[in-house]
């Protein structure tokens, strides 16, 4: 019953060099296996996803199964960008998880809002993520079916 | 020269010429006796004096001695008895007029007074012309004598009542009349001693506005004693007192004899219709007869002028200080005053409007409001029209540019009256700009507050979010560090790195409590109804945790239903069980006591502990921000958490205190109101 | 008003009474307290989301935390209905979880498409649902914060946020 059939990967927007290290070692932490990218802020997500410039090869750049998204970042932030994928009927499928440090209710709602999956906010501490990590995998990995790549018409 | 008029005369001449030896004789022969019947008819002294001799009369009719008492005969023997009977003033006079005709053979009149052989002063009228012959040779002075004294004593009340009448126009105060009606009487009469008592019914006061005396002085108002006044009062009757009629009265019992003993007492009533308001009294304290009929007469007659004059003067005097009362009133009013008549004219004006408006006093009595543009738009001709429509008050507050160009709030109120069958609009204005202004100025400093707040707010929001965010870093990775390396580093590089990580937790701490005392202010939510006992039970839920883990317990009593911020009052009572719980005994089980008394319009909030206590001379240190009573070691906590309990309890207009010993517990004690203004969260401290 | 210890609301939509008991049981397992409500087919889901019909009661039809949801229902089928939750601006900030025996490709990516937040193949055993629910608490409850404007608390998660006074 559990979707374990493909490897799933994942897409990360992080603009912060920091959290993207602690974020890489808190799967490696919670022993998800999984391929993660990461891109840097809004412009970079989503010339990524439209395959623009340096993403343009898809071994490299492979369609995120789902994308965690900050939401503050520089040039385009995590809000536009996000408003950006559930309007483009080619990307809208992908579950997209916000994971930003923001606790603010006007963000939780108007991700939900947008089409957001889920909106997490970033733990304080290191467990603290590690756990968040771990029941983001339970959740996305194991329990859920994530669309397959070629059912999605390109 | 005359020719000889007519019979009468031919006969009287020719009568007279008889008692002159021939001249007599044809006198006598010419006069019929029916001539003689009617010229002793006529109340008319009628005599013939010799043209040569002025002193010598020929002859005179028989109503001398009936108008003077004198004898005919004497008077045609003794020549100087006409110039004897001549009042002494007037004789000089007389003579001089009497010459200066008899020397231009003209005709001579006067009016002089003579004495009559009883004593009696009476006024004659002396008319003689000169009658001569065909030639023009002077044949004798023919005259006529007439008492006018009825006529006289007529001119002198005509004129003393017209000059006591005039007095009250022409003079400008109360005193000035009675001097003037002392002065005027003066000149008839003799009132060096002279008074006038009023009398007030009101007060029952008798009152002397005028006292002239040789010997008394100005009698203060007092009440009626037993004097000639009071008596004078009580009869209504004029009365001429001398010694004999003082006796008399005395005697009787109707007068005491009061101030100085005057030989002879005039006094009349004053009354004015039937109605006494005064006396008024001439006396005198030399002997002999001063006053005569006449005197009396004359102050009689004067009494009911002076009486009316006084009423008038006094009507006079009430109206014009009524007035003057009204006018300082008006002036002295700091609200603008005006009138308008029916045509929106305005016929009064006071300083104030005049200020206010920054115009003259002339200006606005120049104005017609119907005409003014400033009234049309500014809605004020509405309110006056819609004042004297409905004979209501009409009300408005505007705001005008007064004539410099400030603007003003005026709060302007139109009351319709009428006057004389006329309507009227009373227009008073109070300038209310400095209250406006006030007005305006606080609800724009209650803005600029208002976005203080938000500022300090967003400010103290992404403070403390930067603030916190490369100590979450500083964390996360003294954690990767402890985990991936710890056993690589020795005893004390671990010891560094936890001093590290304990360090960035308590700036993460303290961060947060600094956030939540600015909050205090900047997220205060608007006052409602908050149950305290359901309220307290919910903090009792959320650290059961912490109460179990320290195996506390909590009991709550029956606490008050108030006003207040909700989420404050969570904080509040969360942090004062938090303190309890954590500031226990060691080996002694916490007990927290939650307790309430209601007073008044507030209420007691207690929170009592079996806690370490305090020592009470640190009671003001513990409210303060980043205040601790212990090392860091010993306790855990920021300081702040009172300071906080402070703050929240300071924006509810409460107060909070503690009472403690230490080693037995403390008590903590919060003061409420129990109501606060609902949905007010504007004005916080 | 006290929101802040409002029990956990989800609103599942199963017209198999057997799997509504069985996910009752499992719930039940969990540590946590739910208020759980069934609706059998996507217009009673959509009526108890509107508040029509027989849920015109506010506290008959608390607003859900999160939605179950099985596509094979009569009436209105679940892909409709989730068409029409997450078209409906009141309504599309609740997450939805679809449950279902389905297992095409086209429902999961139809799912996605139209905003779903999950698509779980149903569990045929107890151990298996139960399995499905824990992660389902832990994943939505304790990892993700919810937008219902309200601080929605489980046991676990109040040690987290609460200051230390001092």
């Amino acid at each position: 019953m559990f979707n374990n059939a493909k490897a799933v990967n994942f897409l990360i927007a992080e603009d912060d060099p920091d959290d993207r290290l602690l974020i890489r070692e808190a799967f490696q932490e919670s022993r998800v296996s999984n391929r993660i990218n990461f891109v840097e802020d809004g412009v970079q997500l989503m010339d990524y996803l439209r395959r623009q410039d340096k993403y343009a090869d898809p071994a490299s750049s492979p369609t995120p199964d789902l994308i965690l998204l900050d939401l503050n970042m520089p040039r385009k932030d995590g809000r536009e960008a996000l408003a950006e994928i559930k309007s483009d009927p080619r990307l809208r499928y992908i579950p997209v998880v916000v994971l930003t440090t923001s606790k603010a209710e006007e963000d939780i709602m108007r991700s939900y809002d947008i089409g957001a999956a889920s909106y997490i906010t970033k733990p304080v501490t290191f467990d603290g993520l590690v756990e968040a990590i771990k029941g983001f995998k339970q959740y996305w990995v194991q329990i859920v079916c994530l669309p397959e790549l070629d059912a999605v018409k390109d | 020269m005359a020719e000889i008029p007519n019979p009468i005369e031919k006969s009287i001449t020719a009568h007279n010429k008889r008692k002159v030896g021939e001249k007599t004789k044809s006198i006598e022969s010419s006069m019929g006796v029916r001539y003689r019947a009617l010229v002793e008819q006529v109340p008319a002294i009628f005599y013939t004096d010799s043209a040569e001799n002025i002193s010598q009369t020929l002859y005179i009719s028989p109503q001398l001695k009936t108008i003077t008492g004198y004898d005919p005969e004497e008077f045609i023997t003794d020549n100087d008895m006409w110039d004897k009977m001549i009042y002494p003033e007037d004789r000089e006079r007389v003579w001089a007029e009497f010459n200066r005709s008899f020397a231009a053979l003209k005709t001579s009149k006067s009016e002089y007074r003579i004495i009559t052989r009883d004593g009696r002063i009476i006024w004659i009228s002396d008319e003689s012309h000169l009658v001569s012959d065909r030639s023009g040779k002077p044949l004798f002075w023919q005259g006529v004598m007439v008492d006018i004294t009825a006529l006289k004593l007529a001119e002198q009340i005509q004129q003393m009542t017209y000059r006591i009448s005039h007095a009250v126009v022409s003079t400008t105060s109360l005193d000035e009349l009675y001097t003037s009606i002392h002065s005027i009487l003066g000149e008839l009469m003799p009132v060096e001693n002279f008074y006038i008592a009023l009398y007030d019914s009101a007060t029952d006061l008798i009152s002397f506005p005028i006292y002239v005396d040789l010997y008394d002085q100005q009698p203060v108002p007092a009440k009626p004693v037993h004097g000639l006044t009071e008596y004078l009062m009580r009869t209504k009757k004029p009365l001429w007192a001398t010694r004999e009629v003082f006796t008399e009265l005395e005697q009787s019992g109707e007068v005491e004899m009061i101030g100085t003993d005057s030989i002879e007492w005039v006094g009349v009533p004053l009354m004015v219709g039937e109605r006494l308001t005064g006396v008024m009294v001439t006396q005198s304290y030399t002997e002999g007869v001063v006053y005569k009929q006449e005197h009396v007469d004359l102050m009689v007659f004067a009494s009911a002028q002076v009486a009316l004059a006084i009423e008038r003067k006094r009507d006079q005097q009430r109206i014009s200080d009524a007035l003057e009362y009204n006018k300082t009133l008006i002036d002295s009013s700091s609200l603008g005053i005006r009138t308008y008549d029916a045509d929106g004219q305005c016929i009064l004006a006071n300083e104030s409007i005049a200020r206010i408006l920054g115009i003259t006093r002339e200006q606005v009595l120049g104005e017609n409001y119907n005409q003014l543009k400033s009234w049309k738009q500014s809605g004020l001709l509405e309110s006056a029209s819609e004042a004297v429509a409905s004979g209501n008050e009409t009300r408005r507050e505007i705001r005008t540019k007064n004539s410099a160009g400030k603007e003003i709030w005026l709060d302007c109120r139109f009351t319709p009256f009428s006057s004389h069958g006329e309507p009227h609009l009373l227009v008073s204005v109070d300038d209310i700009t400095i209250s406006k202004q006030a007005e305006v100025n606080l609800k724009v400093y209650a803005a600029k507050l208002e976005q203080s707040n938000r500022d300090l707010q967003e400010f103290a929001y992404i403070a403390s979010h930067d603030l916190q965010e490369p100590l979450r870093k500083v964390l996360a990775f003294g954690d990767r560090l402890a985990s991936k390396y710890g056993d690589v580093l020795d005893e004390t590089g671990r010891d560094y790195l936890k001093r590290m990580q304990d360090a960035s937790m308590r700036m993460q701490t303290l961060i947060n409590d600094l956030l939540s005392f600015s909050r205090v202010s900047t997220r205060a939510q608007p006052f409602t109804v908050v149950d305290m006992n359901s309220l307290t039970e919910d903090v009792i839920s959320d650290l059961e945790n912490q109460i179990d883990r320290t195996q506390g317990h909590v009991e709550v009593g029956n606490l008050p239903v108030i006003e207040a911020d909700p989420t404050q009052m969570h904080q509040l009572l969360q942090n004062l069980i938090t303190n309890a719980l954590k500031f226990h005994q060691d080996g002694i089980l916490p007990i927290i006591q939650v307790s309430s008394q209601l007073m008044d319009s507030k209420c007691q909030i207690n929170v009592k502990d079996n806690g370490i206590g305090f020592d009470i001379q640190y009671l003001d240190r513990i409210f303060k921000p980043f205040q601790r009573l212990h090392g860091r070691q010993e306790y855990e906590g920021s300081g702040m958490g009172l300071a906080i309990c402070r703050r929240i309890v300071e924006r509810h207009s409460g107060d909070i205190t503690a009472i403690s010993t230490p080693g037995e517990g403390s008590t903590f004690i919060v003061t409420l109101p129990i109501n606060q203004p609902l949905g007010d969260s504007t004005y916080v401290q | 008003m006290n929101d802040q210890h409002r029990k956990i609301t989800i609103l599942f939509a199963e017209d198999d009474s057997n799997e509504c008991i069985l996910v009752q049981k499992a719930f039940q397992e969990i540590d946590t307290a739910y208020d759980i409500f069934f609706v059998s087919d996507g217009i009673e889901l959509l009526q108890y989301l509107n508040k029509q019909g027989r849920y015109l009661a506010p506290a008959s039809a608390p607003r859900p935390d999160l939605i179950l949801l099985d596509l094979n229902m009569p009436r209105m089928d679940g892909r409709e209905a989730l068409a029409q939750i997450k078209a409906d601006p009141g309504l599309r900030s609740i997450p939805v979880v679809v449950l279902t025996n389905s297992n095409t490709q086209e429902d999961i990516l139809r799912t996605y498409d139209l905003g779903g937040a999950g698509f779980i193949i149903k569990p045929l055993t107890f151990e298996g649902m139960l399995e499905v629910v824990k992660v389902l608490n832990e994943y939505w409850f304790e990892v993700v914060e919810l937008a219902s404007g309200e601080r929605v608390k489980s046991i676990k998660s109040r040690l987290l946020t609460l200051p230390s006074p001092g």
